[in-house]
C-alpha cells in the first residue's frame, strides 16, 4: 500500500503537530537532531554506549513526572522523556530543583545536563542525575518544531526562533 | 453544661453549602460544653462519620436530614431509633428520585407511611432560594403545619421552628419567629430554637460564600449565599439571648432525649442472607471439590486437606452463599467471554481458585488466613478485576440478581488545594486568565493546609503570582480537604442483609445504577459486605490484543500459558517494559535491569518490592544485592529458612510476616493478622505491647533464648510494615507476564491492545506509536479512505483512526465512515467534500494530517479489508 510521504521530516512533523495529538511518520525530534548534535546533544540510544559517570547533555519530549515519597522525606522529582531513539529518565534532587523546578515541571520540550549513571547488568539500568537546565532548548514544543524547520536554518532566522523558544 | 442542643446542622456534606466536616463539629460541640448535637444534611452521607466520631468523643449523635415536602417548604427529620433511621433512608430515596441529590418534594403518602420514629421540626425559613416570607407564606406555613399534624406518625414529635439569625431588613427574622410562636400556639404545637447551624465560626462565612459562589459560577445554579454570619454554632448564652423562649429552647434537649436510643450498628458484622443461604455450605463444598478433581486426575492430600480447612473458616462466618454468588457473577463474565481476575489477598485462597480461577495459591504458596482467620474483625473482600469496557455489563447482572439488597458504593470527592484554588478564585471573581495564571504549578496532589507549606518550600512557587493573593489562599485553605461532591465507587458494591434501603438512602447515577451514601469506609464500620467489582484497562487491552491475533487466524489462550517463556524473560531483562502491565514506571523499568527477572516468582517480587514503604525502607537495595550475590542472605534462625528463603532472608511478603509469628512463636494465625495489622499502625499501642510479650512467650516455650527472639522480633518488626500481599502480587505477575508474553511475540498485536484500550498504564498514545515504530512496525496517519474508529492494524503496521485529527471526533469520524461505507472510497478531494460538507477547520486538519492525500489512488476503491489483507499476504 502506498503511503503519501512527500514532504520533509520538518514540515511533517509541524504539520502533524498543528493536526493531529499524535506523531505518526516521525518523532518531532527527529528533524532537530542535527541541530541538537551540533550542541554535542546525545540521544537516549547513545547513553547505552556511554560510561557511568560521564556528563552528558539529552533533549527529550516530556512524557512522564513523578514524584514518590522518599525515605528522607525530601522529595525527588523523576521525570521520563523521550526522544526519537528512546526513553529517557532524569531525577532531579532538592539543590537542583531550587533553580530548575518550574522550567522542568512547565516544558514540553527539555534540555538537561547531567551525570549519567548506569547499574546493574550490562548497566541497563540508566538514568540521568540533572545538574543544569540548557534554556535555549528547553519550552514549547511548537517553537521546538519550527527551531527544527529548514527554512529556519539562516543564523538570522534561527535566532528569532531561538529568542521566541525562551519566551 | 450547656443544656442547649443544636438540632439544625447543615456540615460540608450539604455539598458547596456547609464549610465543617462532622469530626470539626463534634470537636466544637464538645469545646462548648454542649451533651448532644444533631447533623441534618440533604442527605445522609456523613452520617456513619459523624456516629463514629460523636460516639468517640462522648456526645450523643443524632442523626437527621432536610427534605421537601409537597408544598416546597423544608422540613428537618431526626431518627429517634434504628429503625427510624431505616425510615429516613426511604424518605431520602423518594427524595433523590433518579438522581444523586434530592430534586424530589415528599408526598402526604410518603410522610404517612414512612415517618414512624421521626421527629418533625417545621416552619423552617429558606434561605437557599433567597425569597422572602410574606403575609401569604405565613397562611401557607399555617396549613402547611395542620397538614403535616395530620400524616405524621407522631403528630406530637412536630415541633415549629424558631430562628433569630438577626438579619437586616428591618428585624424581619424577629418578626417570623414571633409569629410562628403565635402559630404554635393556635395549633397546639410546641416551639423548638434552632439555629442552621452552617459554619461553626462566623469568620467562616467567607468560606460559605465561596461554595456558593462555585455553585452560582461553576455549576449555574440559581442559589443564594445565606445572609450574613450569625449562622454558626452559637452557644446556649447566645441562643437565649436571640431566642427568649425558654421553652423553645428546653425542647431542644426534650428532643434529643427522645433520640437518645438511636444508635448505628457499628463494630459487628453484618453479613448478607441470601436466597441460597439454606443449602449453601453443602453446595460449595460440592462445587469446589469437583472444580479439584478437574484439575488433578489424582488429588494430592495437601490440596484435600487445605480444601477443607477452608470451607470450614468459610461456613463458621456463614459465607458459603456469597462465595456461591460471586461464582455466578464471576460465570455470568465466562460465558460472555469477559476477561476478569481476582485481586487482593482472596487469590491466596485454594476455594477463590477453584471458584474463580487465578493462580493456583498452593503452587505459590501463597496463604489463605492472610484473607480469612478467626481474628477478622470485618468481612473479606473479594475484588475481581473484569475488563473496564464490559465490567458494567457484570455490574448489571449483580444489581438484576439482588436488586433489593444492592446498591453501589459511594465516594465522596474532597477539595484538593489545585480545585481548591481554581474554583475559589471563580467564586471570588478572578478571570479565566488570572485564574490559569495563578495555578501554574500548583500539585495536584497535595491536601489539606499543605498549600501554605508548599508555598513557602517549592521552588517552582517562589515568588509564583499566588503568593501575592493572601485572600485567595485562606479561603482555597480552608476549602482543601472538605468534601465537594458525591459520586459512585468505580466498581464497589454493597450487598446487605435484608432490603438496602434499611440501610442507606439509594438514589439513581448518571449511568442508570442504584448509588447509596455510604462509602467505602462507611461499608466498613457497618460490618457491611462490599463486592469489588473492578474495571482493569489492561484486561481490556489484552483481549483487543488477542482479537488482532484472532484476524490474523492465531488462536493464543494466555491462561493456560506456561510461565517460563524465555523470550518473555529477555524482553524484560532489556528493560524495555513499557506497556508491560505494572512494570512500565521509571521505578520499575530500572530495577528490572537490577533484578534480571528469570522466573514467575521474581515477578511477584518485583512487584511487591516496588511500593513507597519498601522503597522508604530501603528494602529494595537489600533484596537487589543479596539477589545478585553481592551480600549473603541472612536468615535469623534456621526454622525460618524455608518462609525466608525464597527472598533472601528480606520480609517481602505479609504472608512471611504471618508465618514466622505462627511458625517461631507459636501464634495462631489469627493473632499473626493481629500482629502484622497492628505493626503497620501505632507501634506503641497497647494492643502492640500485649501482642509483643505473646510473640515473646509463645518463642520461649518453643526453646528460643531471649537473646534470638529479640533478634528475630526486630527483624520482623523493622520490615513488617513495608510487606505486601503476596496473593495479590501473584494474581498481578500474572497479568504481566500475560502482557510481556503478548509484546515479546506478537508486538503489533500488543501495540494495538494498548493503543485502543483507551488510557492504559503511565503512558500517552504518541509515545507507544514512537516505541512502535522504533521497533519497525510503520505507523500510518490517519487517512479518509483507510483508518476507521480505532487503531488497525494494515500489513505489518497500525493505521491512526480519524480521531487522532483534531476537530474530528467519533461523531464526525463516523458520518465519514458511513459516507465511505455507502458509496465507496473518495476519490479526489473534491469528492470527499462535496460528499461531506465539513467545517473548514477540520477540512484543514485532515489535510495538514495527510488524511486526504492521494485519494486518486486506485487501491483506496477496493474495500479497505481487501487491500488490507493484500497488503498482510
Amino acid at each position: 500500500m502506498k503511503n503519501p510521504d512527500t514532504t520533509t521530516i520538518a514540515t511533517t512533523t509541524q504539520n502533524e503537530a498543528r493536526s493531529m495529538t499524535v506523531f505518526c511518520r516521525a518523532h518531532p525530534l527527529e528533524a532537530l537532531r542535527p541541530r541538537l548534535a551540533a550542541e554535542g546533544i546525545v540521544t537516549a540510544k547513545e547513553l547505552r554506549r556511554l560510561p557511568s559517570g560521564k556528563r552528558v547533555r539529552i533533549t527529550g519530549v516530556l512524557v512522564i513526572i513523578h514524584m514518590p515519597p522518599t525515605k528522607s522525606g525530601k522529595r525527588v522529582i523523576f521525570i521520563t522523556l523521550e526522544d526519537e531513539t528512546g526513553l529517557i529518565d532524569l531525577v532531579v534532587f532538592p539543590k537542583a530543583q531550587v533553580k530548575y523546578a518550574k522550567v522542568l515541571l512547565t516544558s514540553e520540550i527539555q534540555t538537561v545536563e547531567g551525570k549519567l549513571y548506569r547499574a546493574g547488568k550490562d548497566g541497563r539500568a540508566i538514568s540521568i542525575v540533572v545538574e543544569s537546565v540548557i534554556p535555549h532548548l528547553t519550552g514549547s514544543l511548537e517553537k521546538a518544531l519550527q527551531l527544527g524547520h529548514p527554512e529556519n536554518t539562516s543564523p538570522d532566522s534561527r535566532a528569532e526562533v531561538t529568542k521566541s523558544y525562551r519566551q | 453544661m450547656d443544656r442547649f442542643v443544636h438540632l439544625e446542622v447543615h456540615s460540608a456534606f450539604s455539598f458547596l453549602w456547609g464549610t465543617f466536616t462532622p469530626e470539626d463539629l463534634v470537636e466544637s460541640v464538645r469545646s462548648l460544653g454542649q451533651r448532644a448535637v444533631a447533623l441534618t444534611d440533604y442527605g445522609l452521607h456523613g452520617a456513619p462519620r459523624f456516629y463514629k466520631a460523636a460516639e468517640s468523643a462522648g456526645i450523643q449523635p443524632i442523626v437527621g436530614a432536610r427534605l421537601s415536602i409537597w408544598d416546597g417548604s423544608l422540613i428537618t427529620l431526626l431518627a429517634t431509633s434504628f429503625d427510624a433511621y431505616g425510615n429516613l433512608c426511604r424518605l431520602i430515596s423518594i427524595a433523590l428520585g433518579d438522581s444523586m441529590a434530592p430534586r424530589v418534594s415528599l408526598t402526604k403518602q410518603d410522610l404517612k407511611h414512612w415517618s414512624k420514629g421521626l421527629v418533625c421540626l417545621a416552619a423552617e425559613r429558606e434561605f437557599r432560594t433567597g425569597r422572602r416570607r410574606t403575609r401569604k407564606n405565613r397562611d401557607a406555613v399555617r396549613f402547611n403545619l395542620k397538614e403535616l399534624k395530620e400524616v405524621l406518625h407522631h403528630p406530637e414529635w412536630l415541633f415549629v421552628t424558631l430562628h433569630n439569625h438577626e438579619a437586616a431588613e428591618g428585624g424581619e427574622d424577629r418578626a417570623v419567629f414571633e409569629e410562628n410562636v403565635s402559630i404554635a400556639a393556635e395549633l397546639g404545637l410546641p416551639i423548638v430554637a434552632t439555629n442552621l447551624v452552617t459554619f461553626l465560626k462566623p469568620e467562616d462565612y467567607l468560606i460559605h460564600q465561596t461554595l456558593v459562589g462555585i455553585q452560582r459560577g461553576h455549576h449555574h445554579r440559581d442559589i443564594h449565599p445565606l445572609p450574613n454570619d450569625r449562622f454558626f454554632l452559637a452557644s446556649g448564652k447566645e441562643m437565649a439571648r436571640r431566642i427568649p423562649y425558654a421553652q423553645a429552647l428546653a425542647n431542644t434537649a426534650f428532643i434529643a432525649d427522645l433520640c437518645r436510643s438511636f444508635s448505628l450498628p457499628v463494630g459487628r458484622l453484618h453479613p448478607p442472607t441470601l436466597q441460597e443461604s439454606r443449602e449453601a455450605s453443602k453446595k460449595l463444598a460440592v462445587v469446589c471439590f469437583k472444580e479439584l478433581g478437574k484439575l488433578h486426575r489424582s488429588v494430592p492430600a495437601v490440596y484435600l486437606k487445605q480444601l477443607d480447612q477452608e470451607l470450614a473458616s468459610i461456613n463458621r462466618i456463614n459465607l458459603a452463599d456469597f462465595f456461591l454468588l460471586v461464582r455466578r457473577v464471576v460465570n455470568f463474565a465466562r460465558s460472555g467471554g469477559i476477561r476478569h481476575s481476582v485481586r487482593g489477598s482472596a487469590a491466596g485462597s485454594l476455594a477463590v481458585y477453584l471458584l474463580l480461577g487465578g493462580v493456583d495459591p498452593m503452587a505459590h504458596g501463597l496463604l489463605f488466613e492472610r484473607f480469612i482467620n478467626e481474628g477478622r474483625g470485618d468481612l473479606p473482600d473479594i475484588d475481581v478485576d473484569f475488563d473496564s469496557e464490559r465490567r458494567d455489563e457484570v455490574i448489571h447482572y449483580l444489581m438484576d440478581l439482588l436488586p433489593r439488597q444492592t446498591t453501589m458504593v459511594a465516594t465522596i470527592h474532597s477539595f484538593r488545594v489545585r480545585s481548591a484554588v481554581r474554583l475559589a478564585a471563580r467564586a471570588l471573581g478572578y478571570p479565566l486568565h488570572e485564574i490559569k495564571r495563578l495555578s501554574t504549578c500548583l500539585p495536584w496532589s497535595l491536601r489539606g493546609r499543605d498549600l501554605l507549606e508548599a508555598l513557602e518550600n517549592l521552588p517552582e512557587l517562589q515568588d509564583a503570582p499566588i503568593s501575592k493573593e493572601t485572600r485567595l489562599i485562606e479561603v482555597a485553605a480552608n476549602l482543601t480537604g472538605l468534601p465537594s461532591q458525591a459520586s459512585v465507587h468505580l466498581g464497589g458494591v454493597l450487598i446487605t442483609p435484608g432490603e438496602v434501603k434499611d440501610w442507606t438512602p439509594v438514589g439513581i447515577s448518571p449511568k442508570g445504577l442504584p448509588v447509596g451514601q455510604l462509602d467505602k469506609d462507611d461499608a466498613e464500620a457497618l460490618g457491611l459486605l462490599k463486592l469489588d467489582l473492578l474495571g482493569l484497562r489492561m484486561h481490556t487491552a489484552i483481549r483487543k490484543s488477542l482479537e488482532v491475533l484472532e484476524e490474523k487466524g492465531i488462536a493464543l489462550e494466555l491462561e493456560r500459558l506456561p510461565l517460563d517463556d524465555r523470550r518473555t524473560y529477555a524482553l524484560l531483562q532489556s528493560t524495555e517494559s513499557l506497556g508491560v502491565f505494572q512494570l512500565e514506571s521509571p521505578g520499575q523499568r530500572g530495577l528490572l535491569g537490577h533484578l534480571l527477572p528469570r522466573r514467575f516468582s521474581d515477578l511477584i517480587a518485583q512487584i511487591s518490592l516496588f511500593r513507597p514503604g519498601p522503597v522508604e525502607g530501603d528494602m529494595v537495595q537489600v533484596y537487589v544485592r543479596r539477589r545478585n550475590k553481592e551480600e549473603p542472605a541472612q536468615i535469623p534462625h534456621p526454622d525460618l529458612l524455608p518462609i525466608l528463603e525464597e527472598t533472601y532472608g528480606v520480609i517481602v511478603f505479609q504472608e512471611q510476616v504471618l508465618r514466622i509469628a505462627h511458625v517461631f512463636a507459636g501464634l495462631s494465625y489469627a493473632e499473626a493478622d493481629a500482629f502484622r495489622r497492628a505493626m503497620t499502625k501505632d507501634r506503641r499501642s497497647k494492643k502492640m505491647v500485649r501482642l509483643r510479650s505473646r510473640f515473646v512467650e509463645g518463642a520461649l516455650a518453643r526453646g528460643h533464648s531471649l537473646s534470638m527472639i529479640e533478634d528475630v522480633f526486630e527483624k520482623v518488626a523493622a520490615f513488617a510494615a513495608y510487606g505486601f500481599c503476596k496473593a495479590h502480587a501473584a494474581s498481578f505477575a500474572h497479568i504481566t507476564y500475560q502482557s510481556a508474553f503478548l509484546k515479546a511475540h506478537h508486538p503489533q498485536a500488543f501495540y494495538l491492545g494498548l493503543l485502543n484500550a483507551g488510557h492504559v498504564g503511565s503512558y500517552p498514545p504518541s509515545t507507544i506509536l514512537n516505541e512502535a515504530r522504533r521497533r519497525g512496525i510503520p505507523i500510518f496517519p490517519p487517512h479518509v479512505n483507510a483508518s476507521s474508529l480505532e487503531y488497525e492494524a494494515e500489513g505489518s503496521g497500525i493505521r491512526a483512526p480519524l480521531v487522532v485529527v483534531n476537530g474530528v471526533g467519533p461523531a464526525v469520524a463516523r458520518r465519514i465512515l458511513a459516507e465511505r461505507k455507502r458509496r465507496g472510497a473518495f476519490r479526489d478531494e473534491t469528492d470527499f467534500l462535496t460528499r461531506l460538507p465539513l467545517p473548514d477547520s477540520i477540512v484543514e486538519a485532515l489535510t495538514l494530517a495527510g488524511a486526504l492525500e492521494a485519494l486518486e489512488d486506485t487501491e483506496w476503491h477496493l474495500a479497505p479489508e481487501v487491500w488490507r489483507s493484500a497488503s498482510q499476504a
